[in-house]
């Protein structure tokens, strides 16, 4: 993506005293992307967010906006749709006045505002329930009110901020998949802070991942969980053994090539497998069982590997019957298999 | 493994529910002395002003004393100036106190203490030392008068003390913190993602005032009202000194009955009736509530 990037984020700074919250970012968004921006608290993921917004004022940096430069527009003529973590209704109004508002603020009569607020709302199914009381709603119920609000107006735009962090896991799915669609059928472009990476990794075409006011890696899913250029998105991501690199022997090309000073050697705990699957370029690792935990669907066991460092394996629940696990103790020796290719080149932080 | 079984317990509940009252009795132990002051200090002599309003000096009951106060001009006259003088009141605290309340709860953390300082000053200093400050501020050769004379704004001394005006100056100083720490607290209640939806969403600052704050702080500015309303109704200093007896409150009334007519059942009959108008506030404050909240729902932008 290059010049035809839909929102374009050049050397964004923002300090709070002498914390800098963004660090010189420069982050380009496709037109209908729905882009996560993915990392801890503090990571300045929210600050990135609530900048593009209008909320916050960068001390430095440009922010344009299909081709519009907006980073001294005040956040109400941006015309960009907001959708926050509480939710952010408004109480002292019911549904479809909350979904209503945006258009009146523009000057749609009530008729028109009120017919294009309950078409909002059957789309994200909650137009039975367009003349109830905020406080009567469910989370997940104020939420899609939320979502309603800030697709009414037909923005091009629309920023979320941790918007399920507030519900339970399986309803937090379900939004989670219905956000997406909304996205589809709406041609939206999306940005999308959380913390949560299954979040990020479920719903996104691409995940930036910031660490301390700086994105850290840029890519889809795939490519950010599988190959990880730093230690703390490879761990920030997954289950991530880190290992020196002599750990293995003949750790060869091609990730041996990617390698410098102060590299690691990082093994996904799913990777690594009892059996060793023929006609692959395996690797195999020696050492002893020295803990297995059951958690249901897989078992998770720590390995203390002869060649020194220790590794967590994640064991399959089919596979650890196979090899009989369960009747496996501490001390037992093992032997653990990775494709090759599963050997990662990590920078040590 | 089995499960422990439920059947054939003994039965400890009586014992345990026996603990839970006594944990309670002890709690509700706390409260006690200020019961029994209230009791003492307020129900009693309530009491006693009640009787005293109907009793004749023969020991039979009747309302002559308040037929009297209602068909007297003196008094009907001073129970209007009484609910002018809290209304006006009322009235300047709304419109001083709900800016100042916005501005405080809007700025930086230090800065609203700072505000918040300011307005809590005035309790420091003793109600009467007050209000004769201000009446050395605004007397005919008063500090207020000489500077706009120095300035020839006007040729002559306004008359800004012992009227009405002066009182209402007066009050309102007594009265604007109690209205503002309310109404302060409801809008800083207010969460700020909401303001941020609201622009977000296409409203200008005064659109977000209007439509969002304003009527999500109404609950603290009609606490805020009500309170000063009734602490006006019955008050006594600030109109005594800076209305110069020319604003006849219920208050000054009861003064005067007191300790200059020595009329103690027409003090108590006017007692007996500011209580009775406080009541009628609280009152019709509740029930307008009640259908305010039966109104609401569709809230107009």
């Amino acid at each position: 993506m290059t010049s035809a990037a839909f929102i374009e984020i050049r050397n964004l700074s923002k300090a709070y005293g002498s914390f800098r919250a963004l660090n010189d970012v420069g982050l380009d968004v496709g037109r209908a992307e729905f882009l996560s921006i993915l990392g801890p608290s503090g990571s300045g993921k929210t600050t990135l967010l609530m900048a593009l917004a209008g909320f916050v004022r960068p001390d430095r940096g440009q922010i344009s906006v299909d081709g519009r430069d907006l980073v001294r527009l005040p956040a109400n003529k941006r015309g960009i749709g907001v959708v926050f973590q509480n939710y952010a209704l408004f109480p002292h109004m019911n549904v479809v006045a909350n979904v209503m508002f945006p258009l009146r603020v523009r000057g749609i009569g009530r008729a028109e505002a009120s017919e294009r607020a309950r078409k909002a709302l059957d789309i994200v199914d909650l137009a039975s329930m367009a003349e109830r009381d905020i406080a009567t709603l469910s989370g997940g119920q104020k939420q899609r009110v939320a979502l309603a609000r800030a697709v009414v107006f037909e923005p091009r735009l629309m920023l979320m901020d941790e918007p399920l962090s507030a519900l339970d896991k399986n309803l937090r799915e379900q939004m989670q998949y219905e956000i997406r669609k909304l996205h589809d059928r709406l041609g939206l472009t999306t940005v999308y802070v959380t913390h949560d990476q299954r979040e990020a990794l479920t719903m996104s075409d691409r995940i930036a991942v910031m660490r301390d006011g700086v994105i850290r890696q840029l890519g889809t899913p795939a490519s950010l969980y599988h190959r990880p250029t730093s230690r703390f998105v490879a761990e920030f991501l997954g289950e991530a053994n880190i290992l020196e690199l002599d750990a293995v022997e003949n750790f060869a090309a091609p990730a041996r090539d990617a390698a410098g000073p102060g590299r690691k050697l990082m093994i996904r705990a799913e990777r690594l497998s009892l059996s060793d699957a023929s006609g692959h370029d395996n690797v195999s690792l020696d050492g002893v069982l020295t803990r297995s935990v059951f958690q249901g669907d897989s078992w998770l066991i720590s390995v203390d590997l002869a060649n020194g460092g220790a590794v967590s394996a994640r064991i399959a629940a089919a596979e650890a019957a196979n090899f009989n696990l369960e009747a496996l103790t501490e001390g037992a020796p093992l032997k653990l298999h990775v494709r090759r290719d599963a050997l990662i080149a990590v920078t040590d932080a | 493994m089995t499960l422990p079984a439920a059947a054939g317990a003994f039965d400890n509940s009586a014992a345990l529910r026996r603990d839970r009252k006594l944990a309670q009795i002890g709690f509700f132990g706390l409260a006690l002395p200020a019961v029994l002051l209230v009791t003492i200090a307020i129900v009693v002599p309530l009491a006693a002003m009640f009787w005293i309003s109907i009793a004749r000096p023969d020991g039979t009951v009747s309302l002559d004393t308040y037929l009297r106060i209602l068909s007297t001009p003196v008094y009907t006259r001073s129970v209007l100036t009484t609910f002018q003088v809290s209304g006006m009141t009322v009235l300047t605290c709304v419109l001083l106190g709900t800016p100042f309340a916005l501005v405080m709860a809007s700025v930086g953390r230090r800065l609203a203490s700072i505000l918040l300082l300011v307005v809590m000053l005035p309790f420091w200093t003793a109600l009467l030392v007050r209000t004769y400050a201000l009446s050395v501020l605004l007397q005919r050769n008063g500090l207020v008068n000489s500077f706009l004379i120095d300035i020839g704004l006007v040729s002559e001394p306004l008359p800004l003390i012992n009227n009405f005006f002066g009182t209402i100056v007066g009050m309102t100083h007594v009265m604007l913190p109690l209205f503002i720490l309310p109404v302060y607290a409801a809008i800083k209640q207010i969460d700020h993602n909401i303001i941020r939806a609201a622009a977000s969403l296409g409203a200008s600052k005064f659109l977000t005032l209007r439509a969002v704050i304003l009527p999500l702080a109404a609950n603290g500015i009609f606490a805020g009202a009500v309170l000063v309303f009734v602490l006006s109704l019955g008050f006594y200093v600030t109109p005594a000194i800076l209305g110069g007896g020319r604003v006849p409150m219920i208050s000054t009334r009861i003064e005067q009955n007191v300790s200059v007519l020595s009329d103690w059942p027409a003090a108590s009959a006017l007692g007996v009736l500011l209580l009775l108008s406080v009541g009628l506030v609280f009152l019709v404050t509740f029930l307008l509530r009640r259908s305010i909240k039966a109104l609401g729902g569709a809230a107009n932008v």
